[in-house]
C-alpha cells in the first residue's frame, strides 16, 4: 500500500517536471513563430 | 537524435526496474512490501547530492569564464535537485510511517536532504526575482556557491547532534540484502541515472534555445 | 584596515543618530522571548530545555531584521553607490560591513540576554559569560553570511522577504551549534561543547573567506 503510494508520488513529481518542461518548450516555439511572422510581415510591407 | 535514444533507453530501463521492484525482488521478511520503497529512495537521494555537485561545477565554471552556459548548467542541476529530492523526501516519509511509526524522523540524512531542498528552492526564488540575465547569473552563482559550501558544514553539525540522541535502529535494507535485491537496486540505480541524464540534457537544451529566442526577440524589437 | 575602520565608524555615527537598527533588533528580540513565554506557559516542560532554543530564535530573527535595516539604509539614499565608488576593495567593504553589523547585533543581544535570564528565572552567574562568548561566535557566523546575502536580496523587488528565505537554510549549522553549545553550558554538562565550537569557528572561517572572495560579484553593477 505504502509502496504503491510512494511510487505514485515519484511518478507524479516527475510528470509535473516533464509537463513544466514541455510547456516551456511550447511557449518558446510559439514565441519563435511570432517573431518569424513579424519578420515576414515586415518584408512584405 | 541522441536525446531520443536516451529517452527510449530510459523508458525501457524504468519499465524493467518497475517489474523487478514489484515482481522479481523477494518480499522482505521484516518490513514487508514497504521495503520496496527503498529501491527508489536511495537512487533519488544520491541524485540529490549529484545535483548539488553539478550546481557547484556550474557556479565555478561561471566564476571562471563568465559564460551564461554555466549559469544554465547550474540552474538545470538545481531544478533536477528540487524535483528528485522532493520525491525522495515523500518516499522516505511513506517508508517511515509503516516501519518507524512517525511520518517524519529528524535524523541526520533526512534533515540534510530537507535543508538542501530548501537551499535549492531559495535559489529558484532568488532567480525568479531577478529579470536581467547577467545579474541573475552573477547573484545566483554567489548564492549557489554559499549554499553548496553549506552542505558539508550542515552535514557535520546535523550528524553531531543526531548521533548524540538515540537513533532508530532499523534502517532501509538493514538486514541481509539478498542477491535479487542487490540486482534490483542496481537496475533501479541505472533507471534513475538514465532518467536524470535525459531530463538534464533536455532541459539544458530548452534553456539554451530560450536564451537564443529571447536574444532574437530583442534584435527584432530593436530594428522596429 | 584603515578603510574598514572608516566604514565601521560611518555606520556607528549613523546608528547613533537614528538608532534604527539596534532599536528594531532589540524590540524584536524581546518580543520573541515574550511570545515564547506565552507559547510554552501551559505545557509542563522544564524551562531549561527550551530556553537555549528560544534565545537563538530571538537572536537569529532579530539579526535578519537588523540586516534588512542596515541595507535598506544604504539603498534608500543611494549610499551603496557612493561606497562602491570609494577607493577600497570589495573585500574590505564586505569585512567592514560584517564588523558593523556584528557590533550592532552584539549590542542588541547584550540587552536581550539579561532579560532572557530574568524571564526564565535563571541565576546571574559566570555561566552567562560563557553564553555571551558563544553568542559572539554565533552572531559573527550570522553576520558573516547575512551581510553578503542581504546584498544579494537587495537586488530583488521583495528584499525584506527574500533575505530570510536565503539566510535561514544557510544558517542551520550556526543555529544548531549555538543552541547545543548554549544548552551544554546552561545544563552544566559540557563534554561535547568543543565540537560545537569547532563547527562555529569552521563556519565563520569558511564563510568569511568565501564571501570576501566573491563579494565583488554580489555588488557589481
Amino acid at each position: 500500500m505504502f509502496a504503491f503510494a510512494a511510487y505514485g508520488a515519484v511518478f507524479t513529481v516527475i510528470f509535473v517536471f516533464l509537463w513544466m518542461m514541455i510547456s516551456r518548450q511550447n511557449r518558446i516555439e510559439k514565441k519563435l513563430e511570432q517573431i518569424k511572422n513579424q519578420l515576414k510581415d515586415r518584408n512584405a510591407g | 537524435m541522441k536525446l531520443k535514444v536516451l529517452a527510449i533507453l530510459t523508458l525501457v530501463s524504468m519499465l524493467t526496474a518497475l517489474y523487478m521492484i514489484f515482481l522479481y525482488a523477494p518480499r522482505e521478511a521484516l518490513q514487508g512490501d514497504a521495503q520496496r520503497i527503498f529501491y527508489i529512495h536511495v537512487p533519488l537521494a544520491i541524485s540529490g547530492y549529484v545535483s548539488a555537485f553539478l550546481l557547484l561545477i556550474g557556479v565555478i565554471g561561471f566564476f571562471r569564464t563568465g559564460d551564461l552556459k554555466w549559469d544554465r548548467f547550474g540552474e538545470t542541476a538545481a531544478a533536477l535537485g528540487v524535483t528528485f529530492i522532493s520525491a525522495q523526501l515523500i518516499t522516505g516519509s511513506l517508508w517511515s510511517r509503516p516501519i518507524w511509526g512517525p511520518w517524519w524522523v529528524w535524523d541526520a540524512r533526512t534533515t540534510l536532504q530537507l535543508v538542501l531542498d530548501l537551499i535549492f528552492i531559495a535559489y529558484f526564488m532568488l532567480r525568479s526575482y531577478l529579470p536581467d540575465p547577467q545579474k541573475r547569473a552573477k547573484l545566483s552563482a554567489v548564492f549557489g556557491l554559499l549554499g553548496m559550501i553549506d552542505v558539508p558544514i550542515n552535514y557535520l553539525s546535523i550528524y553531531l547532534v543526531r548521533t548524540q540522541h538515540p537513533q532508530a535502529v532499523v534502517s532501509p535494507g538493514g538486514g541481509g540484502v539478498s542477491p535479487e535485491m542487490g540486482l534490483t537496486l542496481t537496475v533501479s540505480f541505472t533507471a534513475v541515472g538514465l532518467l536524470y541524464a535525459y531530463l538534464f540534457n533536455r532541459r539544458l537544451a530548452i534553456a539554451k534555445v530560450e536564451e537564443e529566442v529571447d536574444y532574437l526577440e530583442q534584435v527584432v524589437l530593436a530594428h522596429e | 584596515m584603515k578603510s574598514m575602520s572608516a566604514i565601521i565608524f560611518k555606520d556607528i555615527v549613523i546608528e547613533m543618530r537614528n538608532k534604527e537598527s539596534i532599536t528594531s533588533m532589540l524590540m524584536f528580540g524581546v518580543l520573541v522571548l515574550v511570545v515564547f513565554q506565552f507559547a510554552f506557559e501551559t505545557i509542563n516542560v522544564e524551562r531549561g530545555l527550551l530556553a537555549p532554543g528560544t534565545l537563538w530564535v530571538a537572536f537569529s530573527f532579530a539579526a535578519i531584521l537588523g540586516l534588512n535595516r542596515s541595507l535598506a539604509m544604504e539603498i534608500d539614499n543611494d549610499c551603496l553607490q557612493g561606497l562602491l565608488l570609494a577607493p577600497i576593495s570589495r573585500g574590505e567593504l564586505y569585512l567592514g560591513k560584517v564588523a558593523s553589523n556584528f557590533i550592532f547585533m552584539m549590542i542588541a543581544e547584550a540587552i536581550v540576554l539579561p532579560l532572557f535570564v530574568v524571564f526564565n528565572n535563571l541565576d546571574f552567574n559566570l555561566k552567562f559569560l560563557e553564553v555571551a562568548a558563544i553568542a559572539c561566535l554565533g552572531t559573527l557566523g550570522i553576520a558573516s553570511i547575512g551581510t553578503i546575502l542581504s546584498t544579494i536580496s537587495a537586488n530583488t523587488r521583495i528584499k525584506e522577504v527574500m533575505l530570510p528565505v536565503l539566510q535561514i537554510p544557510l544558517t542551520v549549522p550556526v543555529i544548531i551549534a549555538s543552541v547545543e553549545a548554549t544548552r551544554e553550558v546552561l545544563t552544566g554538562d559540557t563534554r561535547g561543547i568543543s565540537s560545537w565550537l569547532y563547527v562555529l569557528a569552521g563556519f565563520i572561517i569558511v564563510y568569511l573567506t568565501a564571501s570576501y572572495l566573491v563579494f565583488e560579484f554580489a555588488v557589481e553593477e
